[in-house]
C-alpha cells in the first residue's frame, strides 16, 4: 500500500508535466494544515485564507525546487510560514480576532460541561499567548511545535543562524511560560 | 555536566534541547541521569513538559472553504496569459528584426548615394589635395622628399544632399523605437507568465470558487 507521501510525489510529477488538476488535489490535501499555519501566525481568518491561497500559488511557482525525496506537506507549510512572516514583518502588528470562535475546531469536550468549558478556556489562553508573541518568536514556535521542524529546518526556513533559532525558541517559550502560568 | 547533582543544574535551554530531542549522545544520557537524581531539575523538566503540552493543546483552526478551485483557476489564467504574452513577445522580436533589416538596406543605399554624390566627391578631392600639401610642407622637416612649391587648392566644402535617405532612416529608427516601447509597455502590464498572487490582486478580491 502506498504512503500518502508517495502519492504526493506522483501528484507533483503530474503537475510538473502540466496537470493543474493534480495540483488542485495537492491543495485539497494540505489546505487545512496550511490554513492552520497562516491562522496561527496571522490571527485573522480572511487574511489567513488569502495567504494560504498565496502559499499554494507560490508553491506552484517554486515546484521545480521541491525535492521529491521529501514529503510535500512540511514543504508547503514552510512556504506558508515564510509568507506569513514576511507579511507580519512588513505590515501592522497583529491583533487577534477574538470573536472568531467558530474558526476553531475547539478542544475536545470533557466528560462534563464544566470540563469542556475549562479546556476551551485553557486552549483560548494558549491561543492568545502564542499570538501575542513577536512575529519571529511566533514563527519559531509554529515551526517547532506545530510543524515539528528540527532546529536546522527552522534555520533554513527562516534564514536564521542556528544560534538565533535556539535563542528565539528559548525566549518565546519563556514568554509563553510566564503568560500561561495559572492556566495549566 | 558534573558528577555532583546538588552543585549544578540543567539550564532551561538544556531542558528544552532535551525535550526537542536535539540533545544527542552522551549529553542526553547525562541529562537523563542528572534528572533522576536532582529533584529541582526533575521539577523544571515537568514544568517544561507541561508547557509543551499546553502549546500542543491549541486547537487546529477550521478552514470553511475549499481553496483548490481558486488556486487552479488562478494557475489556468496565468498559463493562458503566459502563452498569449509569449506570442506578443515573439511578434515584437520579429517586428524588431524586420525593422533592423530594412534599416540595414536603407543605410546601405544611403552610403552608396553619399559616396557618389558630387559634393562628397569634391570634398574627398579637396581632402586629398590638402593632404598632399601638408605632406609637402612637412617633407623638408622630415627630410623625406625634396621641398616642393606650396600649393593650396581652394577648399570648398558643401554638405551632401541627405534629406531623402535621412528621413527614411529616421522614420525606420522611430518605428523600431516605437515598437520596442510599445512592446515593453505591454509586457510590463501583463502577468508575463508570473502567477498573480492575492497580494497583487488585493485582499478584497474573491477567488473563483469561493
Amino acid at each position: 500500500m502506498n504512503m500518502p507521501e508517495d502519492e504526493d510525489g506522483v501528484l507533483v510529477s503530474r503537475v510538473r508535466q502540466g496537470d493543474l488538476e493534480a495540483y488542485g488535489e495537492l491543495v485539497r490535501r494540505y489546505q487545512g494544515s496550511v490554513f492552520g499555519v497562516c491562522y496561527r501566525l496571522l490571527g485573522e481568518r480572511q487574511e489567513a485564507e488569502d495567504l494560504a491561497q498565496d502559499a499554494f500559488l507560490r508553491g506552484y511557482q517554486r515546484l521545480d525546487t521541491f525535492d521529491l525525496a521529501y514529503p510535500f506537506g512540511p514543504w508547503i507549510r514552510r512556504v506558508a510560514a515564510n509568507l506569513c512572516l514576511n507579511r507580519l514583518q512588513r505590515n501592522r502588528p497583529v491583533t487577534f480576532d477574538l470573536d472568531d470562535e467558530q474558526g476553531w475546531r475547539g478542544a475536545p469536550p470533557g466528560p462534563t460541561p464544566e470540563g469542556a468549558t475549562e479546556r476551551r478556556q485553557a486552549a483560548e489562553a494558549v491561543r492568545q499567548a502564542v499570538v501575542s508573541l513577536p512575529p519571529m518568536y511566533r514563527a519559531v514556535i509554529e515551526l517547532r511545535h506545530y510543524q515539528e521542524a528540527s532546529y536546522d529546518e527552522i534555520a533554513s526556513t527562516l534564514g536564521l543562524p542556528l544560534s538565533d533559532v535556539k535563542s528565539h525558541l528559548y525566549r518565546a517559550r519563556r514568554m509563553l511560560a510566564r503568560r500561561l502560568k495559572g492556566h495549566a | 555536566m558534573h558528577d555532583h547533582p546538588s552543585t549544578w543544574h540543567l539550564g532551561d535551554e538544556a531542558i528544552y534541547d532535551y525535550l526537542d530531542r536535539s540533545l544527542g549522545g552522551q549529553a542526553r544520557i547525562e541529562a537523563e541521569r542528572h534528572v533522576q537524581n536532582c529533584p529541582e531539575c526533575a521539577l523544571r523538566l515537568r514544568e517544561a513538559q507541561a508547557l509543551f503540552a499546553q502549546i500542543a493543546s491549541m486547537p487546529a483552526p477550521r478552514l470553511a472553504t475549499d481553496l483548490a478551485p481558486g488556486v487552479v483557476a488562478s494557475l489556468q489564467a496565468a498559463r493562458k496569459a503566459s502563452v498569449r504574452w509569449r506570442w506578443v513577445l515573439a511578434g515584437q522580436a520579429a517586428a524588431a528584426i524586420a525593422a533592423l533589416a530594412a534599416l540595414g538596406v536603407y543605410l546601405q543605399r544611403w552610403v552608396e548615394q553619399v559616396l557618389h554624390d558630387p559634393a562628397f566627391v569634391a570634398v574627398r578631392q579637396a581632402g586629398a589635395l590638402l593632404l598632399a600639401d601638408v605632406s609637402g610642407w612637412l617633407a623638408p622637416f622630415l627630410d623625406l622628399v625634396p621641398s616642393s612649391p606650396m600649393r593650396m587648392a581652394p577648399l570648398r566644402l558643401s554638405l551632401p544632399h541627405l534629406q531623402g535617405p535621412v528621413s527614411g532612416w529616421a522614420a525606420l529608427a522611430g518605428t523600431a523605437l516605437l515598437l520596442g516601447l510599445l512592446g515593453n509597455a505591454l509586457l510590463l502590464r501583463s502577468p508575463g507568465g508570473v502567477v498573480p498572487t492575492m497580494a497583487d490582486r488585493g485582499n478584497g478580491a474573491a477567488a473563483p470558487g469561493r
